[in-house]
This record gives C-alpha cells, sequence and structure tokens, in this order.
C-alpha cells in the first residue's frame, strides 16, 4: 500500500466507544485535554454544543488536537463527544447516553514543501522514509491512540 | 500569505442567556486585547423579525492587529441567533430580562502577510524568510493563544465545559 499525503491510523469508523449510565462528564472533558497537554499536542475545539432539553441536555464537543513531530509528519488526533444524550445532573456527576469516537492520522509534508514536485514526494514517501513510517511513526501514533482510549474508558469505569 | 489558526471553530448553546451582555463582553474582550475598536469590528449586522416575535440575528466581526510591518493578525467572528426571544429570569429574587433560542458562534483566526511581504523580491526574500521562519512560530504561537482565549472566553460565558 502507498503512502500518500495522509495516513489514518484509527479503523474506517474510528474507535467507537458507546456507554449509557453515570458519566463525569466534566472530569472526562478536562482528563482528555490534559492528555492532549501532556504529550504536547496543540488543542483546539472544533465544536462545543449544548442543547437544554425538558429530557435532559444534548452535548456535542469535537475536540481536536495536532502534534508537530519533526519538520515532516504531524500527527492529528480527534475525540468526538459524538452526541452525549439527555444528560441530567445526578449526585455523581450526569447520567446520560454519550458515543465517543476517537479519531487518528499522520500528516505528511504538512507545510507542502513538496506540492510542487508530487512525484518526489511519492518517492520520498514510498522508498525513502517508508520503513521509518512503519517502524517508528506508525507505532508512535497508534500507541497514543490506544493510550487516550485506555484513558477515556477508565474515566467510564470500563473494561479494559 | 495566509497562515489560518482556528477554523470557524463553532460555539452552540441552546436554552437562556443575557445576549446583549455576551455581546458587550465579547467586544470587550476583543477591545481589551488591542483588536478592534468600536468603530472598526462589525462589517454586517442583520436583525430579521420572525413569526411569534422571535428575532434571527446575523452579526459578522472582523478584529485585526497589526504586529509587524510584514503581517497582521485576524480573528473573525460570526453569530447567527435563530427564534430568539425575550424571557423573564428570576434570579436571587430580581427579574431578570434574558433571551432564549439557538445561540451559535464561529471563531476563525489566521496571519495575513502584508503587501510589503508579498512585494519582497529576490535575495531579500529569501533572506527574510529564513531569518522570519522562526519569528513566524512565534506569531502562530501568539495568535493560538489569543484566539483560544478569546474561545474559552465565550464558552464560559455560556456556561459550556472549558
Amino acid at each position: 500500500m502507498s503512502v500518500g499525503k495522509e495516513m489514518k491510523i484509527h479503523p474506517s469508523k474510528g474507535i467507537v466507544i458507546r456507554y449509557k449510565g453515570i458519566i463525569d462528564i466534566d472530569s472526562l472533558y478536562k482528563d482528555v485535554k490534559s492528555w492532549f497537554k501532556k504529550n504536547d499536542y496543540d488543542y483546539f475545539e472544533k465544536e462545543n454544543t449544548e442543547k437544554n432539553k425538558p429530557q435532559g441536555n444534548t452535548l456535542i464537543i469535537k475536540m481536536r488536537a495536532e502534534r508537530k513531530v519533526d519538520d515532516y509528519v504531524r500527527f492529528d488526533i480527534g475525540v468526538d463527544f459524538d452526541e452525549i444524550l439527555r444528560v441530567k445532573k445526578v449526585n455523581k456527576g450526569y447520567s446520560g447516553d454519550a458515543r465517543i469516537i476517537i479519531r487518528a492520522e499522520m500528516i505528511f509534508d504538512y507545510y507542502n514543501n513538496w506540492k510542487t514536485i508530487p512525484f518526489l514526494f511519492y518517492i520520498y514517501n514510498n522508498l525513502i522514509i517508508k520503513k521509518k513510517i512503519y517502524t517508528f511513526y506508525f507505532p508512535k501514533i497508534y500507541n497514543e491512540m490506544m493510550d487516550l482510549n485506555s484513558l477515556i474508558k477508565k474515566d467510564l469505569g470500563l473494561i479494559r | 500569505m495566509k497562515i489560518e489558526i482556528l477554523k470557524l471553530q463553532k460555539i452552540k448553546w441552546e436554552g437562556i442567556t443575557d445576549f446583549p451582555e455576551l455581546y458587550k463582553y465579547m467586544k470587550l474582550h476583543l477591545e481589551d486585547i488591542g483588536y478592534a475598536d468600536e468603530r472598526n469590528l462589525e462589517t454586517r449586522y442583520i436583525e430579521r423579525a420572525k413569526p411569534e416575535g422571535k428575532k434571527q440575528l446575523e452579526i459578522s466581526w472582523h478584529a485585526v492587529k497589526k504586529k509587524s510591518d510584514f503581517f497582521v493578525f485576524n480573528i473573525d467572528t460570526n453569530f447567527l441567533i435563530l427564534g430568539m426571544s425575550d424571557t423573564e429570569l428570576q434570579e436571587e429574587g430580581i427579574k431578570r430580562k434574558m433571551q432564549k433560542g439557538v445561540f451559535e458562534v464561529r471563531v476563525s483566526s489566521y496571519i495575513k502577510s502584508t503587501d510589503k511581504w508579498d512585494e519582497l523580491k529576490g535575495l531579500q526574500k529569501m533572506y527574510e524568510r529564513m531569518i522570519m521562519k522562526k519569528r513566524i512560530d512565534e506569531l502562530i504561537k501568539e495568535l493560538y493563544e489569543k484566539s483560544t482565549a478569546y474561545f474559552s472566553y465565550i464558552k464560559t460565558f455560556l456556561g459550556l465545559r472549558d
């Protein structure tokens, strides 16, 4: 398989975690943000939505983070609190139905220095640094993605 | 040259808030950090009357700060308020007029080069680009911090997680 401009690390639909029950959304949100900070990612939020509804609030939070590993490779990780439904305050946090999706990918040549010479870009990715991509970058981002997955599951009290 | 930092990041709140207060505080925040003044911020303000006394608002702001002869910081804010109506809320025994509706705010930030930068030629351009590379990284960091702080400020006002 040839290496292009980006390489997805997650399964095609991302790592999906579904959970129904008591969720401490505040601490989960803080823990994910801290994880990004601890791992030197630049963090930003693509979306932060809260809808106030009689049956409980609906939350959508799309967290994004990127880290420039070197001048050529950047790691992008996204965590979507993709609709947490029927959020109601209870004793230990909130109750609700959550669907959380984790995605990770590598971006090559993020400064677009090779944009004008795609042939050389192809050669560089697929011959010169291909081994490094699979033995160095890939395991690194894969482990980080799984580490984040563990953290979220731990916060939700799920089996890891 | 345009370097994008935040790309149409969205904050959405469906419920009750004090919208005039939010509007005022956001404006003051941009003024405080030196990105805007009373006259040059708002580029669009559309208010449409809807049935049942509701309103739809579309507001755009373009805030700028000149960083050097070569670069300008930009923060764009777009409001889209749907189905807004006045409502009264009792807060600590005091009646307070608030607004109910769907409040959406989108924030973008980017660094733009000036004509002076774009007009550099030959060796001078190469030299400037080489010595400016580190400086550009610092500018990116600075605008990232300013614009994410502004984004957090809006979230905190609306009572969203930050």
